[in-house]
């Protein structure tokens, strides 16, 4: 299929300093867990970008020395030639796809608790970091500030060695420079404090001397918060973002707009939950104005209309994607080959942050289940090899996102026939309703993305309202069984603090309620007052508090936690989440487990209390959200009760489970479990999933054969002779 | 387009049964279970392709299949070379969509009545019979009026969607279905009644007015825009 001419603008070439873009198409710098020290994981997830149409893909945030260490997560380091060496590959694969590399040289100042360097960080100021507890900088003297801006000097020239086309002096998210700019870190008092010429000169000279070393060759962007929401004291669009641009935009050849700071990063990652697509344009915009330099900037873009209207309505030059690219890497092929239907949209649901800000772990994507997987599993998100066993008939039983993502992998990779069975009305599973919850409606994408793929998967038949039991399935005609039938949310309080139920947790009472009954079956949520129990720690128990305080409910979240929906930390949503509950009259009480559930009133008690003190707490509704539990029945059926050899005599030669049906997780791991099991579905055992590569250093392998040399050598120098 | 630009370009084409046939065998088989006798056997005309519409009717319950090896360009054609296979099967009761999903004339149905003789009602959404004597059936007819008749048979029904949810044949019934014997009439679809001149994809219109302004004053100028064209 063509491109629709409306969507032209969005691939005319642009020209950034001495580089040329071949597209509208950018990947911002934004983490994967692979960091420099991953290279190969590193280099094939950028490249999986660039081969799906992106011009140019930025590293993460890149350190350019070990006093701006961020462990415990994962940044990119420039450290040292190892580090060129090893992004190097990164650059390499994206030339050979067309696309420019990036690179963003970051100073995090007090906000890198220099874990792994025990380094100290220098800043403007000695100010705790407000992101990280126990961490400090020391306030920088003039020849801190002569050291730092030669580490940004030195660091872009190994950015240029590496063969990085663009090179960062990045600001937003609070970090040095941008530390610099504002009073909120800033507390300066010479020529680097003040006024805000004073506040932009260490940026100023900084982005001076950057260019002066490598802007021959490498085009400099500048990454800004224009608006960092902390009132007088952070970073503000009219009185300083836009006079700051004025000042160096000469000396800029880029420019990557943002807003926030980095405590509340979640007002720049924006989730779905509290902000639509192109929530930062209007800052964007009002830097576009001033600036004679194009102008690139994120607004998690999936619609390439919206695109359109962003540049053609002069607010952008150049569509920054950050998460709809991880989401997917061939958002700009199919905008261009006219395929709009086969574009995997990005949900908001930032469990991909999630990752980052646990501190460590490879990102993963609800949507795309490749994310990550690019180097390690050899997976692509567009190809599918043939499978070996493409002459089985598969049945799924359940077309929740598991059951649908399985069917739809397996559809493609050619199975001669695949039959999603549901016994609703629709394809979605639990999608169906959660999106329904406040805010969560593009939730919604998981299911439609994957609809519209069965839809044209030939092989692929869906069959609704159908409730198959275990002889159903026996008797399918199915040579491979896989049941989807996901969980379900415990009726009797069972939960993961006490491993234990609640004294008259009864979900079959009128006043006792789980979120399927309230949002599947409708159960009238009875008097004024509910508690809403939540050990699920995500954002099921808020989700709900939040629609019943709607409804006009007086609502009590009680969670045994230290905090309510402590995941939504991971996942930026906390701050807006807390603030909604909060204007909605919410109560909240942490550290208490019930003890009773009667009608009328919860008795609890605090986790750490020794002495046998109970409250008592009124309430007409008590709502479940203490755990889930697989939807089993049909899986142990099969397996224990009819038996792998019956089930061979009628021809199904294998069985397995999938999702929540295999352990009740994250959709997101729902989703790959079932990927990964359609991916090897014709493994030598499907059940287990194949090694994957790691990169670690291992005995044959460069320089730590150096090291266990000098180690031996070192045993021999001082061994004590016998 | 074909490059005669008379048809869809046969490799762009997906074959399913469509959903009328599909409700019309749904009926057929509901009728012999309902009577715990009888068979059903289902007939279309076309090249070795359309059998796999006849083994999705087999795969969800029919008895038999037949195809008349022709290929009509038109529904009266097509009722032709239906006709005799029809016939000789002297069946008591003929069940047909009220249209094909592809070239939606819904002629075929009541074109083969006329040639077999028989009497028929057409858009049929529920349908009564003993498996003797008349049927009672309800026509849908226009702004939800309902037609309630009986008509004497052997007689064509043609059936439309909704009168029931058709049965999803399971693997085993499609893998037995693909090994079933279907046999293979010919017969003389004769002139076609009328021929494709062309068939093009309907011309852009002029585009679309994009409002903006508030949602009362949207809803204001949607308003005035009704009242001008109503006017």
């Amino acid at each position: 299929m063509a491109r629709n001419p409306k969507h032209d603008v969005l691939f005319e070439p642009i020209q950034i300093g001495p580089k040329t873009m071949k597209n509208r198409f950018y990947q911002i710098p934004h983490c994967n867990g692979f960091g420099s020290e991953r290279p190969l994981s590193q280099a094939y997830f950028r490249a999986m970008k660039a081969e799906g149409g992106y011009a140019a893909c930025c590293t993460e945030y890149c350190s350019i020395s070990p006093e701006s260490d961020d462990t415990h997560r994962v940044s990119a380091r420039i450290w040292d030639d190892g580090d060129i060496r090893n992004l190097g590959i990164m650059c390499d694969m994206l030339h050979e796809h067309g696309a420019l590399a990036a690179c963003e040289l970051w100073y995090g100042g007090p906000h890198a608790p220099c874990m792994e360097s025990r380094c100290v960080p220098r800043g403007p100021s000695q100010i705790p970091s407000d992101f990280e507890y126990l961490t400090y900088s020391k306030e920088m003297d003039k020849d801190d500030i002569r050291d730092v801006q030669q580490m940004y000097v030195d660091a872009a020239k190994r950015a240029r060695t590496a063969g990085f086309d663009i090179v960062y002096v990045y600001g937003s998210h609070s970090y040095l420079p941008q530390q610099f700019l504002t009073p909120y870190y800033n507390h300066r008092t010479d020529e680097y404090g003040g006024s805000l010429e004073n506040r932009a000169r260490f940026w100023r000279e900084t982005i001076e001397q950057v260019k002066a070393a490598v802007g021959d060759d490498c085009a400099i962007c500048v990454r800004i918060s224009t608006d960092m929401f902390l009132g007088e004291a952070g970073t503000q669009l009219e009185r300083d973002a836009l006079p700051f641009v004025e000042l160096v935009d000469h000396l800029v050849d880029v420019w990557d707009v943002n807003v926030s700071g980095i405590s509340e990063w979640g007002e720049d990652a924006t989730p779905s939950r509290f902000y639509p697509q192109g929530r930062q344009l209007p800052w964007q915009a009002a830097v576009k104005s001033v600036s004679k330099k194009p102008v690139l900037g994120v607004g998690r873009w999936t619609n390439p209309d919206a695109m359109v209207d962003a540049i053609n309505s002069g607010k952008l030059d150049i569509i920054a994607t950050c998460r709809p690219s991880i989401s997917d890497p061939f958002l700009p092929q199919k905008i261009d080959e006219g395929r709009l239907d086969d574009i995997r949209e990005c949900i908001g649901c930032n469990i991909c942050i999630s990752r980052w800000e646990i501190g460590g772990p490879p990102l993963i994507c609800t949507q795309n289940a490749t994310a990550g997987e690019e180097y390690r599993r050899g997976w692509h998100p567009e190809r599918f090899e043939p499978a070996a066993n493409a002459d089985n008939d598969v049945l799924v039983v359940g077309a929740g996102p598991a059951g649908m993502e399985c069917a739809m992998i397996l559809g493609k990779r050619g199975m001669r026939r695949v039959h999603l069975v549901e016994a609703q009305d629709d394809m979605g599973g639990i999608m169906r309703w959660i999106p329904e919850l406040p805010g969560l409606g593009e939730w919604a994408r998981v299911v439609n993305y994957r609809k519209i793929q069965i839809d044209k998967l030939k092989n692929v038949e869906f069959i609704p309202d159908t409730r198959l039991d275990a002889q159903g399935v026996k008797e399918y005609g199915a040579e491979i069984v896989i049941v989807a039938t996901g969980a379900y949310w415990a009726t009797d309080g069972l939960n993961g603090a006490t491993h234990d139920t609640i004294p008259g947790a009864d979900a079959s009472l009128a006043h006792i309620l789980t979120p399927e009954q309230i949002m599947v079956e409708g159960k009238a949520v009875p008097g004024n007052r509910v508690i809403v129990f939540d050990n699920d720690g995500y954002f099921m128990g808020v989700s709900l508090a939040e629609k019943l305080a709607l409804e006009g409910k007086q609502v009590t979240i009680m969670t045994p936690m230290g905090h309510i929906a402590p995941y939504m930390h991971f996942t930026l949503e906390a701050p807006n989440m807390h603030r909604k509950l909060h204007k909605l009259g919410v109560e909240i009480v942490t550290y208490h487990m019930p003890t009773r559930i009667e009608a009328g009133g919860v008795t609890a008690s605090h986790v750490y209390d020794t002495d046998g003190h109970e409250r008592s707490f009124e309430t007409d509704a008590v709502v479940l959200v203490s755990q889930r539990r697989s939807n089993e029945a049909l899986f142990r059926e099969l397996k224990d009760v009819v038996g792998r050899e019956a089930l061979a005599e009628e021809g199904v030669h294998a069985l397995y489970r999938i999702g929540d049906c295999e352990a009740p997780r994250l959709t997101a791991d729902a989703i790959f479990s079932a990927h990964r099991l359609a991916r090897e579905i014709d493994a030598p055992n499907p059940e287990v999933p194949l090694p994957f590569k790691r990169e670690r250093r291992v005995p044959d392998a460069g320089s730590l054969e150096d090291d266990l040399r000098e180690l031996q050598a070192r045993r021999e120098r001082e061994a004590v002779p016998a | 387009m074909t490059t005669d630009g008379r048809d869809v370009d046969p490799d762009y084409l997906d074959r399913a049964l469509n959903e009328w046939d599909a409700c019309a065998t749904e009926e057929a088989i509901r009728i012999r279970e309902r009577l715990g006798d009888g068979e059903v056997v289902v007939v279309t005309v076309g090249d070795a392709q359309a059998e796999g519409a006849l083994r999705r009717c087999l795969a969800m319950g029919a008895d038999r299949a037949v195809r008349v090896d022709a290929e009509p360009l038109d529904p009266v054609s097509t009722a032709r070379a239906l006709a005799a296979a029809v016939a000789g099967e002297s069946p008591d009761l003929v069940l047909a969509g009220v249209q094909s999903a592809d070239s939606v004339q819904g002629s075929t149905g009541v074109a083969l009545a006329e040639l077999l003789g028989i009497a028929r009602v057409a858009v049929v959404t529920r349908l009564e019979w003993s498996g003797a004597g008349p049927a009672t059936v309800h026509r849908e007819l226009e702004g939800g009026l309902v037609d309630v008749v009986e008509v004497d048979t052997p007689a064509l029904l043609t059936i439309q969607t909704g009168i029931n949810a058709p049965r999803y044949a399971n693997l085993r019934a499609i893998k037995q279905a693909e090994q079933r014997e279907i046999a293979v009439l010919t017969a003389d679809p004769g002139e076609p009644a009328y021929r494709v001149r062309r068939m093009f994809p309907p011309p852009r219109g002029a585009g679309a007015d994009l409002l903006d302004g508030s949602p009362a004053e949207v809803a204001q100028r949607i308003l005035e825009i009704v009242r001008e064209r109503l006017a």
